[in-house]
């Protein structure tokens, strides 16, 4: 059984799928500085789940110089749209193989990296991940209301699948 | 007080909320980056979900009245005082708090009632659309604060350390 908390990452990442329909790969590649673009979101939220749940928790990297490309704190870019979605793709994918085994136990547990044990446990770990998936997507609406796109999603959208319940 | 841990998320995003608007100036929070809505709009926005939520269902009362129609979903566009509106929202969440803190995680599987009828998320689906829904308009009013040219601005997901991960 999948874990609640890793339900909860997985409906913000289909939140996050749904703010980005429909927009141009010209857009999605557009400025409105002093902000990043849309694919540099992208990719973001990609970086952040294969450092933690692939490199850290795994000891693979399947997105050489991702975090180079749009980690924090990195210089802005603009990358290509259909890249960044590829990766986000790929990384969701390999990072489901480790999140789908996570128990209540080791989520009291910490990654390691580099030999030293994260300060944050794994639950706080997929917490942050969650919030950080919804603050961009609330940046990203925000892009493109002054992109002028219209008719854009509403949120928070639909719960029924993901619903509270015990095993927490 | 043993306060359920999703409380403590949602104190924790509320934290949050505040720590991304420190600074704005009265003027800056009633300024719209068309077509967005403005700052001060969004914490009054945040503040009647909380009303909505956890003191007009579930306590049966009314602390600020009228703010629905003036930052409801779907109400025309305003551009409240900002004092007004983290003045409301002081209220609103130091009433919602009386409901909140009493919160159990037997409660959390339960509907509240409005009008006669369940409502038809349970209570802690209820709280988990609260705390996203704040994480998103967080992330807006971050890009807000961007494009109004605002300097220095906080980064987030911010520190954790009184939002520890608790399995219930």
């Amino acid at each position: 059984m999948v874990h609640p908390l890793v339900t909860q990452l997985r409906f913000a990442r289909s939140e996050f799928v749904r703010c980005f329909a429909g927009v141009p790969p010209e857009d999605a590649c557009r400025r409105i500085e002093p902000m990043n673009c849309l694919s540099w979101v992208v990719g973001h939220l990609a970086s952040q789940e294969h450092f933690l749940w692939v490199q850290m928790a795994q000891g693979q990297n399947i997105a050489p110089g991702l975090r180079q490309l749009v980690g924090f704190g990195q210089p802005a870019s603009t990358p290509p749209w259909d890249q960044m979605w590829d990766l986000w793709r790929s990384v969701t994918a390999a990072a489901d193989r480790y999140l789908d085994g996570l128990t209540p136990e080791m989520l009291k547990t910490h990654l390691e990296w580099e030999g030293e044990s994260l300060e944050e446990d794994i639950g706080i770990k997929l917490l942050r991940n969650i919030y950080h998936y919804w603050f961009h997507l609330g940046e990203a609406h925000g892009i493109r209301q002054a992109l002028g796109h219209t008719d854009l999603p509403v949120y928070v959208g639909g719960m029924a699948e993901v619903r509270y319940a015990v095993r927490e | 007080m043993n306060r359920h841990p999703l409380v403590t998320q949602l104190r924790f995003t509320r934290s949050e909320l505040v720590r991304c608007l420190e600074g704005v100036s009265a003027e800056d929070a009633m300024r719209r980056v068309m077509p967005l809505n403005c700052i001060s709009w969004t914490i009054g926005h945040l503040a009647n979900q909380e009303q909505g939520f956890w003191v007009l269902v579930a306590q049966g009362r009314l602390v600020v009245p009228d703010l629905n129609d003036l930052v409801g979903y779907g109400k025309p566009a305003s551009t409240p005082p900002l004092d007004e509106m983290w003045a409301a929202w002081r209220t609103i969440t130091q009433a919602a708090d009386e409901y909140l803190d009493t919160l159990t995680t037997d409660l959390l599987q339960t509907h509240l009632v409005w009008k006669g009828a369940p409502r038809p998320e349970n209570v802690g689906t209820m709280l988990r659309r609260n705390t996203y829904h704040y994480w998103y308009h967080i992330g807006e009013a971050h890009a807000i604060r961007d494009m109004l040219g605002h300097q220095d601005l906080p980064e987030f997901v911010g520190d954790m350390s009184q939002a520890l991960y608790r399995p219930e």
